[in-house]
């Protein structure tokens, strides 16, 4: 058992401190962050989560002056607190304390700083878009496109539900698009497929297939084929068609042979369709048929393969729209690909992503000459509305599950020479590496240790320059010796200007909050001159020499620190 | 005594050297040489000449306001005080050179080669080839909202520097490069923590020293000549050797210290408030008209004779009762 004169632990009585420094400074940022809440720029919706994400946010960047304060005002205050009168034993757990302190303050500022950044990051764009949203809708309303009015309207609305003021108008608009929509639906005619446009055979060719078919003694293929050849005005081929008429009609009674015919014959248009690729197209076609013939196997078998086929070239606009209710990344820019012959830009209007899937909005491709005799020209220049990321590439057309009208594909801009438009572009970046390449590429407030280390390479081979990234990470690896620096530095300073005698009046106690302000802009000189000079060394050696001018700095001033300090300690009385 | 003017003196060696040494290393290699390839001795001439009066006058405050509203110091044992007035000194000092010489760095063409270039707003800049300051294949991408257009491909351009826009005379298109060197500016941004400290003792250098434009001697002699920088100074001078009973008021040395730096900001940032228009809306609003341009001027001047002229009577009075206290014991 204890004996009451027995001194507490050093490191308890520090790591009280340490917790009641954090939990007032937190208490200080909350109230701070409740009151300037920015009310224009973020949706009241967010109110609760910005508060805590950012005086979280701030907590981790005032650490160091807020817990240097407290060590360096306890000490000067009631040093025999902290150090008992066994100094040389109490020096090893103190320094201790403070390393493991370091430890997890520098810990949880590079796991949760860059976490935070994203997030508040994300409420402020999720505000913006939404808000977007709105003035588009209200535009298109004034334009009197009320079905894109009602998509952008729902779309403010599900993004930002306490705003009741946009109901009437939504509702407003909700009528008038129905209205609209089922006027435009009448005036549309039906159209079927061109089937001879879609084989894109010629009339020999179909022939041909025909007379193959018939020997195979496929006869509805022979005759389906060399129906199409006949259209074409291919003489050979009413001699195969009316063949394998005959044999048909020798195996199936009339009524039932058109009725199947018909949808044999449908079905042979979307199979050609598949055959030669067109897989939007025979998707839309058996789409089409799976609704007049629900039960039909092959139909059902057909517009599932075409499905497939589809994903392959095209995504739908389905899935894309959930994600567009999420505020994503916004303004990507990128020097994408370099080849001996031209270079390519793409830029991204918002990145959205989920665990494994990945969709763009705006997307926009420009792409430069860079040799030959056509050295500067513009190659081609073209946008989409939506891209999905797909084997290494964006594809970049979108296309509904259910109404073929409904098309969002890439068009050329006015500066563009025209020319065939790609369906996907490649990515010349790993995507998870993606949202580094932002209109500020250089400031690194949302970007994690790894990602950084992966700049250093991909920065130059996309135009970027990779020295800040150096000074960046050389940043991050001196935040812990910089936090100990401070810590043992700011602890001596408290034990060098202890109080003297008793007379503490009441009014000093009130300089106390203005203590971490002042250390704060202290420890941001220290922290900015010695970045100024490992940058220079960076600029002008390379990353190398600065790495060892950093390591044997940092042992140099850690070491006078923790000297000063025990010196501090070993002479307290 | 002799002692301490010997201190005042070292100190104001050493400032002054640091100062100077911060200039050569902070300036020169990075925004000279580095950024204007071929600028090389000549330059440090001309760069510690023309900031020889600043350097000497923000050393003198410094010292005069930590070693004369002395903390606590015991003979023979300063080296601990001297760290801690030296590593203060230190950063101030090229926070403020930092402040002021920031926009020299401005060489002919900050664009480069076959790189993105980040602007102010979310714009990118890209260079294809760089030849002095013409530029072949310019890429410029503009901020988009709901699929506007971001790129606009140029066949060359120009950059005026003196203007800090990139010409594009084919499409009579002007680009403003904004940060005036856009890769190199962002990696040594000013450090917005101290702007709201920068700018006044950049505000009160300026008043003090006047333009920068002509040689060091010349512009002592002009500045101790104007009779306003001169008793702009006298009051600085005033108002930190009276201060140190402020200073020196409790037996707190954690409390003393604070106190003197709060001072210490306290100081310039009235110098501000002096300028700044909130006075003269003050002004008008009891006087009930403008007040001539020529009385605005020595605002500042007034406003900090009379904070010199309270802070003396109140040292006269410490000064006194301390007497009257000894005599009575």
């Amino acid at each position: 058992m204890k004996s009451p004169s027995s001194p507490t632990p050093s490191g308890k009585r520090l790591l009280s401190i340490t917790l009641l420094a954090v939990f007032i400074a937190f208490v200080v940022f909350l109230f701070h962050a409740l009151f300037t809440f920015p009310r224009g720029d973020i949706f009241a919706l967010y109110t609760g989560k910005w508060v805590i994400a950012l005086a979280a946010l701030r907590l981790l960047r005032f650490l160091m002056p807020v817990l240097c304060s407290a060590y360096m005002v306890a000490l000067s205050l009631k040093p025999g607190y902290i150090i008992p009168k066994e100094r040389e034993r109490s020096i090893g757990k103190i320094l201790l304390f403070f390393i493991v302190i370091t430890f997890f303050a520098t810990f949880f500022n590079e796991i949760s700083t860059p976490l935070l950044n994203r997030r508040i990051s994300s409420m402020r764009t999720a505000t913006e878009t939404a808000l977007e949203f709105k003035e588009k809708g209200i535009e298109e309303y004034e334009r009197e496109n009320y079905p894109e009015a009602l998509t952008y309207l729902n779309l403010y609305s599900s993004m930002n539900p306490p705003d009741t003021s946009i109901q009437p108008l939504l509702d407003t608009t909700q009528s008038k698009a129905q209205r609209q929509l089922t006027a435009v639906r009448e005036e549309e005619p039906r159209t079927r497929p061109d089937v001879r446009r879609v084989t894109g055979m010629t009339a020999e060719e179909l022939t041909e297939l025909a007379e193959d078919y018939l020997e195979r003694e496929d006869y509805r293929s022979a005759y389906y084929y060399s129906g199409i050849a006949e259209q074409l005005g291919y003489g050979d081929a009413a001699r195969i068609k009316n063949f394998a008429a005959g044999k048909l009609a020798d195996t199936e009674p009339e009524k039932e042979i058109r009725e199947i015919w018909s949808l044999y014959e449908r079905e042979q248009e979307g199979r050609s369709l598949l055959e030669f690729e067109r897989y939007i197209e025979a998707y839309y076609h058996f789409l089409n048929l799976s609704i007049r013939y629900p039960s039909d196997p092959d139909i059902q078998k057909y517009l599932a393969e075409s499905g497939e086929r589809v994903r392959e070239v095209a995504f739908f606009y389905e899935d894309i729209e959930t994600y567009l209710l999420h505020p994503g990344t916004r303004d990507l820019i990128l020097l994408n690909r370099r080849t001996g012959e031209y270079i390519e830009f793409i830029s991204i209007g918002t990145f959205f992503r989920d665990t494994k899937t990945y969709f763009f909005e705006n997307v926009e491709v420009l792409r430069i000459a860079t040799s030959g005799g056509n050295k500067g020209d513009v190659l081609i220049h073209f946008s989409a509305p939506y891209g999905k990321f797909q084997n290494g590439s964006i594809n970049l057309t979108c296309i509904s599950r259910s109404d073929p009208q409904v098309r969002f594909l890439p068009r050329h801009l006015s500066d563009s020479p025209g020319g065939p438009l790609d369906n996907a572009v490649p990515l010349g970046v790993p995507l998870e590496r993606v949202l580094g390449f932002t209109a500020n590429p250089y400031s690194f407030e949302e970007t994690g240790l790894f990602e950084l280390i992966d700049f250093i390479d991909l920065f130059p081979a996309h135009g970027l320059r990779n020295e800040p990234v150096m000074s960046e990470l050389l940043s991050r690896a001196m935040y812990p010796f910089s936090f100990l620096i401070m810590v043992l530095l700011f602890s001596s300073t408290g034990l060098h200007w202890k109080r003297r005698g008793y007379t503490v009046s009441f009014l000093s106690y009130l300089i106390i909050p203005m203590i971490p302000v002042v250390i704060f802009f202290l420890i941001q000189g220290f922290l900015s001159i010695e970045k100024s000079l490992l940058d220079f060394i960076v600029l002008k050696v390379g990353i190398l020499a600065a790495s060892f001018v950093f390591l044997a700095l940092q042992g140099i001033l850690t070491f006078f620190a923790v000297a000063v300090f025990i010196r501090k300690v070993l002479k307290e009385r | 005594m002799k002692e301490t003017v010997g201190t005042i003196l070292v100190f104001f060696l050493a400032l002054t050297a640091v100062f100077c040494g911060l200039l050569l290393l902070y300036f020169l290699p990075l925004y000279g040489d580095f950024f204007v390839p071929g600028l090389g001795a000549p330059a440090v001439g001309i760069y510690l000449r023309g900031y020889i009066p600043e350097v000497l006058i923000l050393t003198t405050i410094i010292c005069l306001f930590l070693l004369f509203g002395r903390l606590k110091r015991k003979p023979g044992k300063p080296f601990f005080s001297y760290t801690l007035i030296l590593a203060g000194s230190f950063i101030i000092g090229v926070a403020a050179l930092d402040f002021e010489l920031i926009d020299y760095a401005e060489p002919e063409n900050p664009l480069l080669s076959e790189s993105m270039h980040p602007l102010t707003g979310g714009d990118q800049l890209y260079a294809h080839a760089v030849d002095g300051v013409r530029i072949e294949t310019v890429v410029l991408s503009g901020r988009n909202t709901l699929g506007e257009r971001r790129f606009q491909a140029f066949d060359s351009g120009e950059v005026d520097m003196r203007r800090r826009v990139l010409e594009i005379s084919e499409k009579g298109i002007t680009v403003p490069i904004e940060p005036p060197n856009p890769f190199f500016s962002r990696m040594f941004a000013r450090n917005r923590s101290f702007a709201w400290l920068l700018g006044p003792i950049g505000s009160f250098l300026g008043a003090a020293t006047g333009d920068s434009s002509s040689g060091t001697f010349t512009r002592l002699r002009r500045w101790s000549g104007t009779e306003y920088r001169y008793f702009l100074i006298a009051s600085a001078f005033i108002l930190i050797l009276t201060s140190h009973w402020l200073i020196r008021r409790n037996d707190w040395p954690l409390g003393n210290a604070v106190i003197t730096v709060l001072l210490f900001c306290g100081f310039f940032l009235l110098f501000a408030l002096m300028r700044s228009q909130l006075l003269k809306d003050f002004l008008f609003l009891v006087a009930g008209r403008r007040i001539t341009e020529r009385i605005e001027s020595f605002l500042p001047l007034l406003g900090m004779w009379y904070f010199s002229l309270v802070f003396l009577l109140s040292r006269g009075k410490a000064y006194f009762s301390s007497r009257r206290i000894q005599r009575s014991l």
